[in-house]
């Protein structure tokens, strides 16, 4: 039993040395993630069926569709396709090279998806009093976005929209299937190079058990920080 | 053009047939591990409706612990641990002779159960609260056992508060069952796109081809779901 | 409640009656279904090819045994073993000291070669040194600096990668054909691996621009070639494996299915 925690114990160090990694791709993924996703919401809710035809396409197969696959799909699909085509040759050739950017224009692409769908529902659902009065005062229609919309459907959604940030950050662990040393990938090569089998994981497990309950416990205030000014 | 056409041909020569039957072994994966993990959910549910501390504390750990960490880590650890240790588990309960293993199709579905009936308790135990006391209150009045008031009042009604939470959850484990295709083959559609993507080198093709399978699923199980919402909302004010 | 534990109770036993019984006259063999030709690969029709797949037929022909192939992920290939989900590991599997802690191994059947493999358009030179732990000659890391290499891991050239080359980045895959992939694909420069495989992808399409750069020397750490693994003490099967293993060399049938599927070795 001692061997046991013991050889856990030894994981710990590499484990913790690739947590920076598994944060990076979620903090960057977030981000571009909710940018996008945003854009992507306001396209699907505005008139144009230009717009909102290919939104809600994007937003339905990438929903839809299972994240490894479109990671397999971005990582190997896209990037046989650059490695013969002209990118070799370019400038943009070292960071195209890396895996690291396919995985996370990948994850970003899903998370916008999700995202887009949260920012929907809670834009649609603002009460059209506070529409009709920012009107009544003369804002235009950007201002209206800006001020009013924005925020509110923000307001509205910010606890979803966390869990949706600690779910990606759970998710991260597919990128080891496409060589992304995070730290899911790492506990798998400690496993193959040590040839035990559960102790690299228990470890990998503590560490993230360890890494979400910290962020659900930064979450859960800065939610309602940012919603100090609601009512209701 | 005319070569994925043949590459989606059936028979030896074409991939068309494997994806056929991939199709089928995702959405088999997907419904047992859906059955099994409604079954956990149930039992789990009400551990934490109970009144022992101890089995609210077992099912709280369960929850806590499993939706923390990835469905990939669960899978593997699960996947190994299932094959050991359940198994010297269950033959030293004498459940099960001596010879007895799991397959590998077992263990993978056992594993894919487990991670989604933590978050199958939650949908259970929203569920099982929203239904009215009131109903319960008159069935056992009436003189209803305990099971005929669950069976006949209680999972009907929770049936029709959690079928959102319940159809989210079937989309997501028809989507996670992808992630098994790490374990090794059971020939579903991630695994399947794989080889041939392998093989042939296409892999934007397979793997775009493997979405849409995906995808096929997906549109399937909305219009189900759509039709047993209907169905379940009738005479609902 | 009483009625809940006997519905889990029959579960459990309808669960166990369709885990499948193994008899005694089957022998599990687990094979990674990932592409490595010439040793296995799975064809369209879902048949095993190649030279693991007709040596495991000879041998269980010899043996007098019928071989149940059994699907499993490289890295669960071990561990099924030592749970006993599997009876043999097959396929290009290296003996080193390393694995000899966890499973034992049959006699070699056949001495993989390690190369690099890169593009024809490449000039680098690559050069050997001797080692200072007195290993005998190893590649120079430096003749490679600035470069990428890829290697599957869990395998003898990640074990290489790892003590020798640890000063250039490196890649670590799950399967020999992904870092292939990743080398067309120009996200890796070379690819660190057995020499068979390679060959069978300078022969096909994708293979065009590619030449083997250098040939790795011999090295412990490389081991001893490649053998069939069994659990630890299985004495039993190690024993019978050996023994057809031996009489397919001595009657020929081992070289004829070496001179079939390998390339000659320059």
């Amino acid at each position: 039993m001692n061997e046991f925690a013991l050889n856990i114990i030894n994981c710990l160090p590499d484990l913790l040395a690739a947590t920076p990694l598994t944060l990076l791709l979620t903090l960057v993924a977030g981000v571009t993630g909710l940018v996008m996703g945003t854009f992507l919401a306001l396209a699907r809710l505005s008139g144009q069926p230009l717009l909102s035809w290919p939104a809600a396409a994007f937003m339905f197969v990438v929903r839809g569709t299972p994240l490894l696959v479109q990671l397999y799909l971005i990582y190997y699909g896209l990037g046989q396709y650059m490695g013969h085509s002209w990118v070799r040759h370019s400038f943009l050739w070292p960071y195209m090279r890396q895996g690291l950017t396919f995985a996370l224009f990948a994850y970003s692409m899903n998370q916008a998806a999700y995202n887009a769908e949260v920012l929907r529902g809670a834009i649609q659902s603002i009460s059209k009093g506070q529409i009709e009065a920012a009107e009544a005062i003369g804002m235009s229609g950007f201002q209206i976005l800006w001020r009013v919309r924005l925020p509110l459907a923000f307001g509205n959604c910010l606890p979803v929209l966390t869990s949706d940030l600690i779910i990606l950050l759970k998710s991260t662990a597919l990128a080891s299937t496409v060589t992304i040393l995070e730290l899911m990938g790492t506990a798998r090569v400690i496993q193959r190079q040590s040839l035990q089998v559960y102790e690299p994981l228990i470890a990998c497990g503590l560490v993230y058990f360890v890494v979400v309950v910290t962020l659900t416990s930064i979450m859960r205030p800065l939610e309602k920080r940012l919603t100090r000014f609601r009512k209701g | 053009m005319s070569e994925c056409l043949n590459y989606m041909a059936w028979g030896a020569k074409g991939w068309g047939d494997e994806f056929f039957f991939a199709f089928f072994m995702t959405l088999k994966i997907s419904f047992i591990a859906y059955v099994i993990s409604f079954g956990m959910g149930l039992v789990f549910a009400l551990f934490k409706l109970s009144n022992s501390r101890g089995l609210r504390g077992v099912a709280g750990c369960y929850t806590t612990v499993v939706r923390a960490l990835p469905e990939m880590l669960m899978i593997l650890i699960l996947y190994f641990a299932v094959a050991g240790m359940a198994e010297k588990a269950m033959v030293s309960m004498g459940l099960v002779g001596s010879d007895f293993q799991f397959s590998p199709f077992w263990t993978a579905v056992i594993a894919l159960a487990f991670v989604s009936g933590a978050f199958m308790t939650e949908v259970i135990r929203a569920g099982l609260l929203a239904v009215p006391r009131g109903g319960i209150e008159a069935a056992w009045a009436i003189g209803m056992s305990g099971p005929q008031v669950f069976t006949r009042v209680v999972m009907p009604q929770m049936m029709r508060h959690a079928l959102s939470g319940l159809g989210n959850l079937w989309l997501g484990i028809t989507k996670d069952s992808a992630i098994v295709s790490i374990l090794g083959a059971f020939g579903e559609l991630l695994q399947t796109g794989y080889r041939a993507a392998a093989a042939t080198k296409e892999y934007g093709f397979f793997y775009g081809l493997t979405a849409l399978f995906f995808l096929l699923i997906t549109i399937l199980s909305l219009v189900a779901l759509y039709w047993m919402e209907k169905r379940l909302n009738r005479g609902q004010a | 409640m009483k009625n809940i534990v006997r519905i889990l109770i029959s579960f459990a036993l309808v669960l166990s009656a369709m885990a499948p019984v193994v008899s005694a006259d089957q022998i599990r063999l687990g094979l990674s279904p990932e592409p490595y030709m010439p040793f296995t690969q799975i064809n369209q029709a879902g048949v095993w090819e190649g030279f693991e797949a007709d040596l495991s037929h000879a041998l269980c022909e010899e043996m007098g045994l019928e071989c149940k192939i059994s699907q499993t992920a490289w890295e669960g290939l071990i561990p099924s073993l030592t749970a006993g989900k599997i009876d043999f590991i097959v396929g290009a599997f290296s003996i080193t000291d390393e694995r000899r802690k966890v499973v034992d191994f049959s006699h070699s059947y056949y001495n993989a070669i390690t190369v690099l493999v890169g593009m024809k358009s490449d000039n680098t030179q690559i050069t050997d040194r001797k080692s200072e732990g007195g290993d005998g000659m190893i590649v120079d890391v430096a003749s490679l600096k600035g470069k990428i290499i890829g290697y599957q891991s869990g395998t003898i050239q990640a074990s290489y990668a790892e003590k020798y080359l640890k000063k250039i980045e490196a890649k670590a895959y799950p399967a020999a054909d992904t870092a292939l992939a990743d080398m067309t694909a120009g996200r890796i420069d070379y690819v660190l691996m057995d020499l068979q495989p390679v060959e069978t992808f300078l022969a096909s399409n994708e293979g065009g621009d590619y030449e083997v750069k250098h040939k790795v020397p011999t090295s412990v750490v490389l081991g001893e070639g490649i053998g069939y693994a069994v659990r630890k003490g299985d004495k039993d099967s190690l024993d019978k494996i050996d023994a057809a293993l031996t009489a397919l060399k001595e009657d020929g049938r081992l070289d004829a299915l070496v001179e079939k599927w390998f390339f000659t070795v320059k």
